[in-house]
């Protein structure tokens, strides 16, 4: 072979050029149902449910319901319709952040857990049709992140009865009744596929029974199959309630023991009771606890009049912390004859003591879901707070904050696998360096009471003794930034650790900050966004120079900031800088005091604030300042007369430019369709003029807004 | 006067993003069908673009969009095939490999597939980004978030461990 295989490689495209397909634009708009960084908490508020499309992944629902047109619209969720229950269709509490659907195994019903802690949007989805998407998307297609081995393993057995290509298309909750509305292809559903969606629906809070409608049609359920009603209620007419079914309607499709709490992957936490169902004449049934090597825990009975308590002492044999082991119930008859048996993987946990205990933490509760690792300054070994964004979708975290967080840390700077750091954060992080040693990893993280407790591997401990000390003060300064936490003990492969020189026992910020040299910056992070108006804190006492370089060189802003002695410098940067967001230099240099002689530079993300209050009387989009070059023909000074502009009106004069004459230049414009020019009247209230067109045919209102809302068009007089 | 309707206004993200998913969709979905196979390409491309939307403000511009969506699109098939991987194990059953996907055209030049599956991971990223995404040195950069300088001499490496695969004698 005497050419170059380079060039037969070349020839071998497997997808040459002319193969691609067009670009579905239709997947585009649906991309865009979510929302871009920039437009933050816009889309999101207005269309939970479109979320859930983003949310799942993409992959979730792309690959299962490809094609889709909608999912579930705004109108058409729970939280918009008044008589909705306050307590079903709320997103779930950030410390329960799991939802439950029921799948079958070897055709019985099985409730299978879906944790939400994944789903890297916040805030969360409602959480009926979030439910409801879950479940048409049947078993293991949750890939928001990769299930736990032993979940994957136990679903790999799950099946759906519901019809392929069902969507929702509708979910109502009123009162204890959800009214859900399905596709067609659920016409023809199975006893065993509405028993998935009855139960499903009648495990959120609040929620009894359920009506079926396909294509808005609402159906009876008879025999446990749907059909066309065949009578009509003179009783209530329109009254959706009679059609209600319950669990009650399909406890013949009930396995003879169905284990409902914990679910399939859920979590158990020590003292809770394991929740059964009976079916088929069971009388009760025996519980069996097992470790995933075959150690036995827990053994008990439970009858449908008493439950069994986890107790305590069996999660505390695990070390404390969680562990995954193998429920198994199996239900007997009066006889004590086996009639049948449920297994599942479940999550152990300590229980909660008390209110302040939690065992997991919450994700980060704002849209700009971000973590602060603290890296240290390869330069001058101070520590550097840096931010990851997990607004990027295709993260695939462990569903913990804190593990996660340690996890990230431990990787060093300038490693983040969700999707390339944008080049001058990149470029800066290669400046930094991290004092952990290289294959430390985390061996297990706990949190009670606000202490969390890390173990680490052996690892942490080797390498230059003379960095140790930076080491502890990385850790806990990233895990004492995490809200929930206020002291760290470290643990090295189980034994407890310290800096050189500590005493073994938790550390809080306060102990390692005398570890390493001071931060210059303390806030924003590097790589953090900074909404602007907003603050930047220094980290040292003295005095600090600030200044905000833009990416062509322009000073955007400088001041000079004096730490007291019990606090750090700060400063605020005015609301006006940028009109978009773009990374800027932050630049600081220690004048004096404890700060002299520091120089540091970092980038970070400046973006404007949220726009200014706009009247939601109109909805036609965020004001703009109004272009000075629009203003020809208008008034030099802004006069804001409107006696003169009421008499203008009345002489029949509408032309903007004429207008302007009266009124001046406008302060803002809006719209979207029309072309909105909108003034700012001294008495707090603001006047918009609608033009559908130009010229003097196309003013179609003239609305005064008070500042109490109440709107006027002067138009009508 | 003039009267300026919304349409004169800056383009909104919507139209900014649809300009570039129009640009670039078929080019992403090409990169992943040439390693994740048609079938899965499509999820693929469209969960870098769900990236790109939701990163908006800090997609560059062009002509660096592309590689910058090269390098989601890397991050976005390494995470599907561990997930395709965690199956295989689980299900124990046999699945296609992501190379076998596509059929690829004609008979000759296995060799060079062949040996191009015995190099690193790392050479054969760089080797199918110059040969099937005809990207420059500069955008293999971009793209693998290295130096264009960097790229270059992986690129001329890669080559030389390609011809070496193939003619044994002359491997160094």
């Amino acid at each position: 072979m005497n050419h170059d295989p380079f060039d037969t490689l070349r020839s071998r495209n497997p997808a040459p050029r002319e193969s691609l397909p067009e670009a579905p634009m239709a997947l585009a708009t649906r991309i865009t149902a979510g929302h871009p960084t920039l437009r933050r908490g816009l889309a999101i508020a207005t269309a939970a449910a479109a979320v859930v499309l983003v949310a799942g992944g993409g992959w979730l629902i792309w690959s299962r319901t490809g094609g889709r047109p909608t999912v579930v619209g705004p109108t058409t969720t729970t939280t918009t319709v008044p008589e909705t229950t306050t307590t079903a269709p709320a997103t779930p509490a950030d410390d329960a952040p799991t939802v439950v659907v029921y799948f079958l195994k070897d055709g019985a019903l099985i409730p299978v857990a879906r944790n939400l802690n994944v789903l890297n949007v916040r805030p969360l989805p409602d959480l009926g049709p979030l439910t409801m998407e879950l479940l048409l998307s049947g078993p293991g297609a949750w890939d928001a992140a990769p299930l736990p081995d032993p979940v994957a393993a136990a679903e790999a057995e799950l099946t759906t009865a519901i019809p392929e290509g069902t969507k929702l298309l509708g979910l109502t909750i009123s009162g204890s009744v959800a009214q859900v509305d399905l596709s067609t292809e659920f016409a023809a559903a199975s006893p065993e596929a509405l028993a998935q969606v009855l139960f499903t629906l009648t495990r959120l809070s609040g929620v009894e029974g359920v009506t079926f409608s396909i294509d808005g049609r609402l159906q009876e359920v008879a025999a446990a199959r749907l059909m066309e009603p065949h009578l009509v209620l003179a009783a209530a007419p329109g009254d959706p309630i009679v059609f209600a079914v319950d669990r009650a309607d399909f406890a013949d499709y009930l396995p003879p023991v169905m284990i409902e709490h914990p679910a399939l992957g859920g979590t158990l936490r020590a003292g809770e009771a394991v929740t059964l169902l009976f079916g088929g004449g069971a009388a009760d049934a025996i519980l069996t606890l097992t470790a995933f090597d075959g150690t036995l825990l827990w053994n008990a009975l439970a009858t449908p009049d008493e439950p069994a308590y986890l107790p305590t002492e069996v999660v505390a044999s695990l070390g404390g912390a969680g562990a995954w082991a193998t429920l198994l119930a199996e239900a007997r008859g009066a006889d004590g004859a086996v009639l049948g048996t449920s297994q599942i993987p479940v999550w152990l946990e300590p229980g909660r003591q008390g209110e302040a205990t939690t065992t997991t933490l919450a994700a980060p509760a704002d849209d700009a879901p971000t973590v602060v690792l603290y890296f240290l300054d390869a330069a001058t070994g101070a520590a550097v707070p840096v931010a990851r964004d997990f607004s990027v979708l295709n993260v695939r975290p462990l569903p913990d904050l804190g593990p996660l967080t340690v996890e990230l840390l431990l990787s060093g700077p300038g490693a983040w696998d969700a999707a390339p750091l944008d080049p001058p954060v990149a470029a800066a992080e290669a400046r930094l360096t991290t004092a952990i040693p290289e294959g430390t990893t985390l061996l297990s993280f706990s949190l009670v009471e606000g202490t969390a407790t890390v173990d680490l591997s052996a690892e942490f401990l080797s390498g230059d003794p003379a960095t140790r000390n930076a080491r502890f003060a990385q850790l806990v300064f990233t895990l004492t930034r995490l809200e929930g936490v206020q002291e760290v003990r470290v643990l090295v492969a189980g034994s407890p650790a310290s800096p050189l020189d500590g005493e073994p026992g938790p550390l809080t910020w306060q102990d390692v900050d005398g570890l390493v040299p001071p931060t210059v910056i303390a806030y924003p992070p590097l790589g953090g966004t900074l909404q602007l108006p907003g603050i930047i804190v220094g980290g040292g006492f003295g005095r600090l120079a600030l200044t905000l370089v833009d990416d062509d060189g322009t000073t955007l802003w400088s001041a000079t900031v004096v730490g007291g002695t019990d606090c750090c410098a700060a400063a605020e940067v005015p609301g006006d800088l940028v009109d978009y967001g773009r990374w800027v230099a932050l630049q600081a240099t220690g004048l004096e005091g404890g700060a002299a002689g520091a120089a540091f530079e970092m980038p970070i993300w400046l973006e404007p604030g949220p726009p200014p209050e706009t009247t939601t009387t109109f909805g036609l989009g965020d004001l703009q300042p109004f272009p000075p070059d629009m203003s020809a023909g208008c008034a030099p000074e802004t006069i804001r007369d409107l006696a003169a502009f009421e008499a203008a009106l009345a002489e029949g004069r509408r032309d903007l430019a004429d207008l302007c004459a009266v009124l001046g230049v406008p302060d803002w414009i809006t719209g979207s369709g029309l072309w909105i020019p909108a003034y700012d009247l001294a008495d707090g209230s603001r006047l918009y003029l609608g033009y559908e067109g130009s010229g003097a045919d196309g003013l179609i209102y003239a609305n005064l807004v008070s500042p109490d809302g109440t709107v006027r068009d002067l138009l009508q007089g | 006067m003039t009267v300026v309707g919304a349409a004169d206004r800056p383009a909104s993200p919507e139209a900014r993003f649809n300009a570039l998913f129009a640009r670039h969709y078929p080019a992403i979905f090409g990169y992943a069908a040439r390693r994740v196979g048609r079938d899965d390409a499509g999820d693929a491309a469209a969960e870098v673009f769900t990236v790109a939307w939701r990163r908006l403000g800090r997609v560059p511009a062009e002509p660096e969009t592309l590689p910058w969506l090269y390098g989601v699109a890397r991050k976005v098939v390494a995470n599907q095939e561990r997930t395709a991987r965690r199956r295989l194990r689980l299900e124990a059953k046999a699945a296609v490999a992501p190379s076998e996907a596509l059929a690829p055209p004609g008979t000759a030049g296995l060799e060079v597939e062949a040996a191009l599956l015995r190099l690193g991971t790392a050479d054969r990223e760089v080797l199918r980004l110059a040969a099937w995404e005809e990207l420059q040195p500069a955008e293999i950069a971009a793209a693998l978030g290295c130096s264009a300088n960097a790229a270059a001499v992986r690129l001329h490496r890669a080559r030389q461990r390609l011809a070496g695969e193939l003619n044994p004698e002359s491997r160094p």
